[in-house]
């Protein structure tokens, strides 16, 4: 649970832009997710997935 | 598949909520890429974000225009074949996802398209979900 919150609060830093995670690691991360998706490919970076951080307040969609 | 929600840090602390890596793919093209969702029970349709669209070489506009409510007020979003498939999971669908501009999200994952095609088990309790692809 602790590694969960430290992750959380990481996370928290990248808000409003793509991140590229490798499981609880940010690899990359930038304003598009085309920029985002060009540096893990130039670092050759394998098996992540990306996200759009969002704001840190609750979600109401 | 098991999945354990993820967590995430607001003005009122720590949230637990349930996402998933999920691949889409361009049906024309073959160009794929990885999305953290959010499994949204309450979002009627699959929404992805507009960068992702363009990442996967669609023409957005050329979609249908659907126009879709939320607490934030109407936006336009733009329906397109596209397939998915749970990131480790070779099972795939092709389903309509509506791709809109919206600034908080990636990728909703709601009931038209993934909840017709997949079984949602939420544990919360647990800190845990299951889904599972219909046979």
């Amino acid at each position: 649970m602790e590694q969960d919150k430290a992750y959380a609060k990481k996370l928290r830093k990248y808000a409003n832009q793509w991140v590229a995670l490798v499981g609880k690691s940010v690899v990359a991360a930038g304003d598009t997710l085309q920029k985002v998706q060009r540096d893990v490919e130039q670092k050759g970076i394998k098996d992540y997935v990306f996200h759009r951080v969002p704001p840190p307040i609750s979600l109401a969609p | 598949m098991k999945f354990q929600y993820d967590t995430r840090l607001t003005s009122l602390g720590f949230e637990q909520v349930p996402r998933v890596p999920v691949v889409f793919t361009n049906p024309k093209n073959g160009f794929a890429i990885p999305v953290f969702c959010l499994v949204d029970s309450g979002a009627s349709d699959t929404l992805l974000h507009w960068e992702i669209g363009k990442t996967l070489g669609i023409d957005i506009e050329k979609g249908k225009r659907h126009e879709y409510a939320g607490i934030g007020g109407v936006v336009a979003g733009y329906r397109h074949p596209i397939k998915i498939r749970l990131a480790n999971d070779t099972c795939e669908f092709t389903i309509e996802c509506a791709i809109m501009q919206f600034s908080s999200f990636d990728g909703l994952l709601g009931q038209r398209g993934f909840f017709d095609n997949y079984k949602v088990v939420f544990e919360k309790y647990k800190k845990i979900f299951e889904i599972t692809a219909k046979k």
